[in-house]
C-alpha cells in the first residue's frame, strides 16, 4: 500500500509565529516555549527549533523548561485554535481519499502528522508527484509553513522518507518489503524509534546503518532487546505491520440564529431554543443516534459571549429534554446583563444509541444513567455542591485534607462545566 | 376480632411503640390471648417469628449475630432504622456496614451527611466502593430533608443514612423526619438513622414511631488482643422490631481499624479487585432500540 507521509514539526509554534507580532516569524533563533508561564504548572507543549536545541522538548515541565532557556519567551497555549487549524487541513486532506490519519489533538505527540492512503488514486488525481503538489497547494493556504513530504510502501519507510527529503518529496520505489530494507539499509540507525537506551545499546555493538541491524538474526536481536527490539527489527526489514487508522471527523451538529432585535428577557429564547434542538435532534434521530454534551452560546450586546455547557449521562436525542435542560440551567446561572444578540446550540460527542454496554461485574452500572441523570436535576434545584462524591487521594498524606476529597457528584459523570469564554 | 375502644387504643399505642410483633392475638384455645413482648412467660423464637411475612431482598448488617436476633436476618426492603447510641457506641461503623453491605449486593447507597464528619478513608476501610456512594451535605437539615426526600423519590437508590447532629432543634424536624420515612416506605428505599442519645425529644418520639427497627447501642468493655486496645464489645438492644420479637439483646464486637487492616483495605481497594472491576465493566451489551 502507498503512503503519503505529511509532516509539519513544530506546528503549535508555527501557528503562534504566523499569528503574532513580526519580530517573532522568520526568526529561527527565536527562543519560544508553549505551553504557559514558568511559575504556573503545567508542561511544554511546544517550543522553537531554537528551544528544542538546547533541551526543551514536549511534555517537560515548564519550570524545568524555564531553567534550560531562561531567555525565551513564554506563551500560553491556544489549544482550541491549533486543533481548529489543523481540522480544517485535514478535512481539505479528506477531500483527496478518505483513507487518512491523523492526530488532532494538540496535547499528543503525533499532533502535525498527516497520513493518507493513495493506493490507486492516480486514476483520480494524477501521479504521486502530481497528487502532491495538489495536496502541497491545498495546504499551504491553510498551515503555516512547508510540510516534510514522504511517500513509501510502509508507514516508517514514508516518514523516513520524509525526513530524507527535508521538504522535498522524496518516494521509496513500490515494491516489496526487500524494496523497502533496500532503501533503508544505507541509512543511518538513528532513524529507528528505539529508546535512549537501546540506541546506546545499538551504538556500543557498533551497528551505524539500518541495513546493518536488519541483517542480524531476529532471534538473536529479540534475545538481547527483548520484544522491542523484535520490532525494530521489522521495520528495519520493510516490515511494517502497523495499519493506516482512518480518522473519525468529528460531528458537531451546530444551530445558531441572529436575534433583531437583541432580546432582553430570557422567555423568548426558549423558544427559539425548542426549535434548534428539534432541528439538530431530528438529524441525529435520522442517524439512530445522540448527543453526549451539549452547549449553548449566547453572544451579548457589550462584553464576552456567554457559554454553557451540559454532559448528558448518556446518548439523548430528545429536543424536549435538551431545551428543558439548557434553559434550567441557564435560569440558575447568572447571566451578563446585556442583551442578547445571537444564540447557538451545539451537539457534540455523538453516539449510536441502538447498543449500550453495561458493565458485566458491577450491578450498579445498570442504574448508573439514570442516577445520572436525576443528579442533574437535583443539582439544579439544590445546587451543585450539595451531592457530592468521594474519592482518595492519598491516604498516606500528613494532613487529612489531602487524604482524600468530596467533589460534586456530576463532575466526572454527568453534570456540566460553565465556562465564560 | 372484637376489641373494646380502650382495649383498642391501648394496643395502637403499644404497636406504635414497640411495633407491630409486640402484641399478638391467640387464635386457638392452646395459645395465649396475648404473647410477645408483653407475654408473661416468653414464647419460643421460632414459631412466633415463623408468623411474620418475610421479606424478599434483605440487607444483612454485617453482624451475623445481630442479624440472627433480627428475625428477618437483615434490613428488608422499605424498612427504616433508628441507631442509637452515645459517642464512639459504634452506630456509624454499624451504619458503614450495612452501607457496604447494601453496595455487594449491587445498590446504591447515599449518606446524608447533617454532621459533616464523613470521612471517606473511614468508609473505604469498612467495605465501601466510593464510585457507588452519594455524599449529600445539604446547607441546613431543612434542605438536608428535602434533598434527601427528592433523592428517595427517584428510586435509584437502594439505602439512605442520615446522620443527625447532637444539637438539633426540635422546630419541624419531627414532621420532616416522618414524612422522609414515609417517603422511603413508599418508595422501598432503606433508611438508617445515626442518633444520638441527646437528641431533642419531639425528634426522638418521632423517630420511635415512624422507623420499624431501632437498636440501641451501648459500649460494654475494650476488646483487647495482649495489651492493646483493638476494638470495644457493643450492647445492642432491640428496642423495637417490627418484623420480630423486640426486647433481645446480643453483643457484638466493634474493631477499630488499626494501621495494617486499614492499610490492607485501602490497598484492596486501590489496586486489584476495584481496578480489575473497573476494566472489565464494558462487556455486556444491552440492546435498548
Amino acid at each position: 500500500m502507498r503512503l503519503l507521509y505529511l509532516d509539519w514539526p513544530h506546528l503549535c509554534y508555527r501557528i503562534e509565529a504566523a499569528r503574532a507580532m513580526l519580530p517573532l516569524r522568520g526568526q529561527p533563533s527565536e527562543l519560544v516555549v508553549i505551553g504557559g508561564q514558568p511559575w504556573e504548572e503545567g508542561e511544554v507543549v511546544d517550543c522553537s527549533p531554537a528551544a528544542r536545541r538546547l533541551g526543551v522538548e514536549r511534555g517537560l515541565p515548564l519550570g524545568t523548561a524555564h531553567r534550560l532557556v531562561p531567555e525565551a519567551r513564554f506563551l500560553a497555549a491556544d489549544l482550541p485554535t491549533y486543533r481548529r487549524a489543523l481540522e480544517v487541513a485535514l478535512d481539505a486532506l479528506a477531500a483527496f481519499t478518505p483513507s487518512l490519519e491523523a492526530e488532532p489533538d494538540p496535547g499528543e505527540r503525533a499532533f502535525g502528522q498527516a497520513l493518507l492512503g493513495i493506493e490507486g488514486l492516480h486514476r483520480l488525481w494524477g501521479d504521486e508527484e502530481t497528487l502532491t503538489g495538489r495536496v502541497v497547494d491545498i495546504v499551504a493556504k491553510l498551515l503555516p509553513g512547508k510540510p516534510r513530504i514522504g511517500i513509501a510502501n510502509t508507514r516508517f519507510g514514508a516518514q523516513v522518507a520524509a525526513v530524507i527529503g527535508q521538504g522535498n518529496l522524496e518516494r521509496v520505489p513500490v515494491g516489496d518489503a526487500a524494496v523497502e530494507a533496500a532503501y533503508l539499509a544505507p541509512l543511518s540507525i538513528k532513524l529507528l524509534p528505539a529508546h535512549d537506551e537501546a540506541g546506546d545499546r545499538l551504538r556500543v555493538f557498533g551497528l551505524t546503518r539500518i541495513g546493518q541491524f536488519g541483517a542480524l538474526s531476529r532471534s538473536a536481536v529479540i534475545a538481547r532487546f527483548g520484544a522491542s527490539g523484535g520490532e525494530l527489527h521489522d521495520l528495519a526489514c520493510g516490515l511494517d505491520g502497523r495499519q493506516l487508522q482512518p480518522r473519525k471527523p468529528i460531528a458537531q451538529l451546530r444551530a445558531e440564529a441572529e436575534l433583531e432585535p437583541p432580546l432582553e428577557t430570557l422567555e423568548p429564547l426558549r423558544f427559539l431554543l425548542r426549535n434548534m434542538c428539534q432541528a439538530l435532534c431530528e438529524q441525529l434521530n435520522a442517524r439512530g443516534a445522540g448527543a453526549t454534551r451539549a452547549m449553548l452560546q449566547l453572544d451579548v450586546e457589550r462584553g464576552e459571549p456567554f457559554i454553557l455547557e451540559q454532559a448528558l449521562p448518556e446518548p439523548a436525542a430528545a429536543p424536549e429534554l435538551l431545551e428543558r435542560l439548557l434553559f434550567a440551567r441557564l435560569g440558575n446561572t447568572r447571566m451578563p446583563a446585556a442583551p442578547v444578540t445571537r444564540i447557538a446550540v451545539e451537539l457534540r460527542g455523538e453516539q449510536v444509541v441502538a447498543g449500550q454496554q453495561l458493565g458485566l461485574f458491577a450491578p450498579q452500572l445498570a442504574r448508573a444513567a439514570r442516577l445520572d441523570w436525576q443528579l442533574i436535576g437535583l443539582a439544579l434545584r439544590f445546587g451543585q455542591d450539595r451531592l457530592l462524591r468521594a474519592r482518595l487521594l492519598d491516604p498516606e498524606a500528613a494532613l487529612v485534607e489531602q487524604r482524600s476529597e468530596l467533589f460534586p457528584a456530576g463532575a466526572d459523570s454527568g453534570l456540566a462545566t460553565q465556562s465564560v469564554a | 376480632m372484637p376489641t373494646e375502644p380502650a382495649l383498642g387504643t391501648a394496643l395502637a399505642r403499644l404497636e406504635s411503640r414497640w411495633g407491630s410483633a409486640a402484641v399478638r392475638v391467640g387464635v386457638g384455645a392452646d395459645q395465649p390471648l396475648v404473647d410477645g413482648a408483653l407475654a408473661l412467660a416468653p414464647q419460643p423464637a421460632g414459631p412466633a417469628e415463623a408468623l411474620v411475612a418475610l421479606p424478599d431482598e434483605v440487607i444483612p448488617t454485617g453482624f451475623a449475630r445481630l442479624d440472627a436476633l433480627l428475625g428477618t436476618g437483615g434490613l428488608p426492603r422499605g424498612v427504616s432504622a433508628s441507631f442509637r447510641g452515645a459517642r464512639s457506641s459504634g452506630k456509624t461503623t454499624l451504619a458503614l456496614h450495612c452501607l457496604a453491605q447494601a453496595q455487594a449486593r449491587g445498590g446504591i447507597v447515599a449518606f446524608l451527611d447533617l454532621c459533616r464528619i464523613f470521612d471517606p478513608i473511614e468508609a473505604v476501610a469498612r467495605g465501601i466502593d466510593l464510585r457507588w456512594l452519594l455524599v449529600l451535605r445539604p446547607a441546613d437539615a431543612e434542605e438536608g430533608w428535602a434533598l434527601a426526600a427528592a433523592l428517595v423519590a427517584g428510586r435509584q437508590i437502594d439505602l439512605l443514612v442520615i446522620d443527625l447532629p447532637e444539637r438539633l432543634n426540635a422546630r419541624g424536624h419531627d414532621a420532616s423526619l416522618r414524612r422522609l420515612a414515609a417517603h422511603a416506605r413508599r418508595s422501598s428505599v432503606r433508611m438508617i438513622v445515626i442518633e444520638p442519645t441527646n437528641l431533642a425529644a419531639p425528634i426522638h418520639g418521632a423517630l420511635a414511631e415512624s422507623v420499624a427497627l431501632r437498636l440501641e447501642l451501648e459500649p460494654r468493655g475494650w476488646l483487647r488482643a495482649g495489651r492493646d486496645i483493638v476494638g470495644r464489645y457493643v450492647q445492642v438492644n432491640v428496642a423495637k422490631n417490627r418484623f420480630g420479637l423486640p426486647g433481645r439483646e446480643t453483643e457484638i464486637e466493634i474493631r477499630y481499624l488499626v494501621d495494617g487492616e486499614h492499610a490492607a483495605a485501602l490497598n484492596r481497594f486501590a489496586t486489584a479487585d476495584y481496578q480489575e472491576t473497573a476494566e472489565l465493566q464494558p462487556l455486556r451489551l444491552l440492546h435498548t432500540a
